[in-house]
């Protein structure tokens, strides 16, 4: 059996049909429940019935281009206000501008500042408060002199010798801030050999150049508390500030060590300059974002008749070994060299 | 579209129940006779033709006239039976040979034999194909629904209609000529 397509349609077309009970009909007329009448689709369907269903695309396209027209023309509109406030502004502003030279001239000013009266009156209550903090500081000075006059003739010591004492542990504390600043570029320039001429980027990397992290705090900042050991230290155990780390060793004039509170700076040479950084600052410059010192070249001094200039050998050592010439005689024989 | 049976619908919308008995007249044979194919036995044909107008009675405000009365119906035949497939887990067909049980009055009795065997095993094995192409091969075929109608009542466009249409006939093809090979022939033979 292999039928063509043709065969197999037209069999299937003229397949029986299958006939019902004749009862079937009577009840089917009998369970006829029909609609009330004038009932719409749109009532019978559970979401708007078939208009809405049929129609709901092309309402939604119009209700979503109404919705456009809608905000397009609510941001004309407000477009259209800011227009005319900025039309209104700079029209005020020709104003002013052209009432001002006048105001100038005149040494009046005819256009009232808004936030003029504000301003005075916060610039009246800060000099109101600046007055009274300075009677606060008169008074402690008053009372910081009193002080120290009690404490004169507590010691037994006159005022003058009190001042002297101060001066000396002042004194103590900076010289002992450059030995810490020179122990700080030694230990940096021993690094540096190590390292290619390279300083080391940070405090922590010296710790086997440094004895000890104490040298790394000031003894005149009462603020900051020295570290026991490289195992406790911080960067709040520093005073010095390290302004070329990781800089080369080559450049000798850079800063790299400075004393905020003295004003000692430690070069990359490994040599310290005494306050420089307090009194010349204007020695210090910024050149490729490196702080370098350089002094001003001193004009050259005479030296005084007879004194011996640093690296010049006396002149009676120079005769003794024939640097000099001696003045000619015509009649003497030349000089034997000693034997 | 057949304007007479939309405009016994739009009657029957208005509640004229001479129009309802009309169209009860007019296609309760076609709709027992499909669902009789598809669900096997007369009383469940007859409980789903109830059922199938229970529900068109509530749908005819919702019927808008694009697809004819045929195919709205169909549709709702359709839907009452694969709703009653599902519910009484027939996820498979079970065919009947419900053309032997229907006497053919267009055929004489000296029809050809080879005729009559070709009919029977067609109509098993289109029993025996996939819901969807059964259902399709029903419409089109045995129910003399077009092509844009069936496609209507199957909700599917009226290509995926002719598709499955072409795999049916060839699917068919291909089962009626297993039947009837060497193989199966040899396998006849050998039995006792």
């Amino acid at each position: 059996m292999n039928p063509s397509e043709e065969q197999i349609e037209k069999t299937l077309r003229q397949a029986l049909r299958p006939r019902p009970n004749p009862g079937l009909r009577r009840q089917l007329v009998d369970q006829i429940q029909l609609p009330a009448a004038g009932q719409t689709g749109a009532q019978a369907g559970s979401f708007g019935g078939a208009w809405f269903s049929r129609w709901w695309p092309t309402l939604a396209t119009c209700a979503l281009a109404v919705a456009a027209v809608v905000v397009y023309a609510s941001q004309q509109s407000e477009i259209n206000q800011l227009r005319q406030v900025i039309a209104a502004l700079q029209q005020e502003a020709d104003v002013r501008v052209a009432a001002a030279p006048a105001a100038e001239t005149r040494g009046v000013s005819t256009v009232p500042m808004p936030d003029g009266a504000a301003e005075l009156a916060s610039l009246r209550a800060t000099a109101q408060q600046l007055s009274t903090e300075i009677a606060v500081l008169e008074a402690l000075r008053t009372e910081n002199a009193r002080l120290k006059t009690q404490t004169a003739a507590a010691l037994g010591v006159s005022a003058e010798a009190l001042e002297q004492l101060a001066n000396a542990k002042e004194k103590a504390q900076s010289i002992a801030c450059i030995n810490n600043l020179k122990q700080l570029g030694l230990a940096a320039r021993m690094w540096a050999t190590d390292n290619g001429d390279v300083l080391p980027p940070n405090f922590t990397s010296m710790s086997n150049e440094l004895f000890t992290p104490k040298v790394l705090v000031c003894p005149a900042d009462t603020a900051r508390q020295p570290a026991a050991d490289w195992g406790s230290f911080t960067m709040a155990n520093v005073s010095y500030e390290f302004l070329a780390p990781s800089g080369s060793e080559t450049e000798p004039q850079r800063v790299v060590f400075r004393c905020p509170i003295h004003g000692h700076v430690c070069l990359a040479d490994g040599s310290v300059q005494s306050s420089l950084a307090k009194t010349h600052p204007e020695w210090f410059i910024q050149r490729d974002g490196k702080l370098m010192l350089e002094q001003p070249q001193m004009p050259a001094q005479p030296a005084p008749t007879g004194a011996v200039q640093p690296g010049q050998m006396d002149p009676e050592m120079m005769k003794r070994y024939g640097l000099v010439p001696a003045p000619a005689q015509p009649d003497a024989a030349p000089t034997e060299p000693p034997q | 579209m057949n304007a007479d049976e939309t405009q016994l619908v739009e009657a029957a919308k208005r509640g004229e129940l001479r129009a309802a008995t009309e169209l009860v007249d007019r296609f309760y044979e076609a709709l027992f006779a499909f669902l009789r194919r598809l669900a096997g036995n007369e009383a469940d044909a007859a409980d789903l033709t109830q059922k199938t107008f229970a529900r068109v009675w509530p749908a005819l405000p919702r019927f808008a006239g694009r697809s004819s009365v045929s195919s709205w119906l169909h549709g709702i035949a359709h839907h009452v039976y694969q709703d009653w497939r599902r519910a009484n887990h027939r996820l498979e067909p079970r065919p009947d040979e419900w053309w032997e049980d229907c006497p053919d009055p267009r055929h004489t009795p000296d029809r050809l034999a080879a005729d009559a065997d070709l009919a029977a095993a067609l109509y098993g094995a289109v029993d025996r194909l996939e819901p969807d192409l059964r259902s399709t091969v029903h419409l089109h075929h045995y129910q003399g629904l077009t092509l844009e109608e069936t496609a209507d009542a199957l909700g599917v466009a009226a290509s995926t209609v002719k598709y499955r249409l072409r795999s049916a006939v060839q699917q068919l093809q291909a089962r009626l000529a297993e039947k009837t090979s060497p193989s199966s022939t040899l396998n006849l033979s050998r039995k006792p």
